[in-house]
């Protein structure tokens, strides 16, 4: 085996990865089938527990930077008030909902329609337990288990970096590109973030024969296990944060299909498996939805002028003529400064490393590009202004194709220089 | 001992570079203050600086009648930020367009009773 370019990550960091976003998928399955409350505190303070582990656990004492880390955004989020539009109107409010009506499916009333009834709700049912465990509601600490939300996605990243020097960079490009939607109330920072984690898990799953899995054959099946289901519970995170969430996971999926078939490789049963049972709760929750008469937005008629009564096809083609159009998404989707920041980085890192690292570039590319020209068709197809659309949102979800450039940079350029 | 000195610059530049961020997340972009944090938890600590006076003005009112909906005026109703903030803040009484309470700024004239008034906002009965 070529030992220089194998990869080890930390499975003690893996497996504590998975165990917490098992108790997170397990929080959202006890409110969507109305479990007792104990349970679910018991179960909150099982995810707390572990987090305390990764404090005090010696098989740990090399994470100090993530230590702190995790430290600084419960401290951020919990010292601060939640302010920001999306984050009161949609997410807060609807964790402040679920705690209130003791439902998950309390937006199935259809009270505020404009409020997103139909986004799944995963970050919003954790804020809810821990308001139950509170006791009452405040402006404060409802957003800070987006931060327990966070913390498989980073435990992954984490574990797959070779050393303290990448972690810290890593963590550093995470604070200047993601920092505030993170500690904010805000989903986009925890998508961006789970869109790099199962990026690098449905790579790994799916074409790395390098990865060092164990010394022998019972450790390697049972890391193996671990890293098939960490993967399917990162990516039912991913589907149950936002939409967009559920796109990309989609995305990454059929990438790796299309890969695999270009590689002529054989897909695999387990391969089919996994994608399945990533959909399943989100198809659940969407099947519920539909069925109480709550659709996505975009699925309706266009709500403001010129694209009034217009469904998603027409808007599209009415904007697609538009030179305006293309010149102020050019301005939002190209000219964000994050982004040619993370493009020049990445650029420089495949400069230096193409060779070595040609599938895992081609598949962060094609995953990327494919997301940027579903956001580009995305803003064509809004039934709002389409000014107002690109103008609010661009920023908030240019992270995750930033995010997705700076991460496999970091990873792949620092195992070069090793 | 050059490959040591490198590393230790390496690290003390991008801790530098981490501290000044969370500083500029802390203090510029959130509003971070240890006050909050040590009320964290505390029931109803910092209304005042989540939501506008107007928005905390009527919900105040609202709570203290004791009702189960209300209904904004028309002023009220096409205000964006009002609408939007009294309606997650004041769950779950809920913003019901045939509600008999109508909230509305305390210069606007409805041709209804009064309830209850405040600096800002009246809340009547029609």
């Amino acid at each position: 085996m070529n030992v220089k370019n194998s990869v080890e990550p930390d499975w003690n960091l893996i497996f504590l990865s998975f165990l917490i976003s098992f108790c997170i998928f397990l929080n959202y399955f006890f409110w969507s089938v109305n479990f007792n409350q104990i349970i679910k505190s018991i179960n909150f303070f099982t995810i707390l527990f572990f987090l305390f582990y990764f404090f005090i656990g010696k098989k740990f004492k090399n994470y100090n930077y993530l230590r702190l880390f995790i430290i600084s955004l419960l401290v951020l989020s919990l010292g601060s008030v939640t302010v920001d539009w999306d984050a009161r109107s949609i997410w807060g409010f609807h964790a402040k909902r679920i705690f209130l009506d003791d439902n998950l499916y309390a937006g199935f009333d259809k009270y505020m329609p404009e409020l997103m009834n139909a986004y799944p709700l995963l970050p919003a049912s954790l804020s809810a337990t821990l308001a139950q465990i509170i006791g009452h509601w405040n402006e404060i600490y409802p957003k800070s288990t987006n931060i327990l939300v966070l913390l498989p996605a980073l435990f992954v990243q984490c574990s797959f970096l070779k050393n303290n020097k990448s972690i810290l960079l890593w963590l550093m490009f995470i604070l200047l590109f993601t920092g505030r939607a993170l500690v904010s109330g805000l989903v986009d920072g925890l998508v961006a973030m789970y869109f790099v984690t199962n990026c690098l898990i449905i790579y790994n799953l799916f074409f790395e024969e390098n990865s060092i899995y164990g010394r022998n054959l019972q450790e390697i099946n049972k890391n193996k296990n671990i890293l098939f289901f960490l993967g399917i519970f990162c990516g039912i995170i991913l589907t149950l944060l936002k939409n967009e969430g559920l796109v990309i996971v989609m995305l990454l999926l059929l990438s790796a299909f299309l890969f695999k078939i270009y590689l002529k490789k054989k897909i695999r049963k387990k391969e089919i498996i996994f994608g399945i049972l990533i959909f399943i709760p989100v198809f659940i929750w969407k099947f519920l939805a539909t069925y109480n008469g709550i659709y996505a937005e975009y699925l309706g008629t266009g709500i403001v002028e010129p694209v009034i009564d217009l469904n998603s096809f027409d808007r599209i083609i009415l904007r697609l003529s538009e030179i305006n159009t293309h010149k102020l998404l050019f301005k939002h989707l190209l000219l964000n400064e994050k982004f040619i920041i993370a493009l020049l980085i990445f650029l420089f890192s495949i400069y230096k490393s193409f060779e070595k690292n040609k599938l895992i570039y081609s598949f962060v590319i094609t995953n990327a590009l494919i997301y940027y020209i579903v956001l580009y068709i995305v803003y064509l197809s809004t039934p709002h202004d389409f000014y107002w659309h690109v103008t609010s949102s661009s920023t908030r979800v240019m992270p995750s194709i930033v995010m997705i450039l700076i991460f496999f940079s970091v990873s792949t350029f620092m195992k070069k220089k090793e | 001992m050059k490959q040591k000195q490198k590393k230790i610059t390496f690290f003390s530049v991008v801790l530098l570079i981490c501290l000044i961020k969370l500083f500029h997340i802390g203090y510029y972009r959130i509003n971070f203050s240890t006050n909050l944090l040590f009320y964290t938890f505390k029931k109803d600590f910092a209304n005042n600086q989540a939501v506008s006076d107007n928005v905390l003005e009527a919900y105040q009112l609202i709570r203290k009648s004791k009702i189960s909906n209300f209904n904004l005026s028309n002023k009220l109703y096409l205000n964006g930020y009002f609408k939007q903030r009294i309606v997650e803040f004041s769950y779950p009484i809920r913003l019901d367009t045939n509600s008999q309470f109508v909230l509305a700024l305390s210069d606007s004239r409805l041709t209804c009773k009064v309830k209850l008034e405040s600096k800002r906002i009246k809340l009547y009965e029609c």
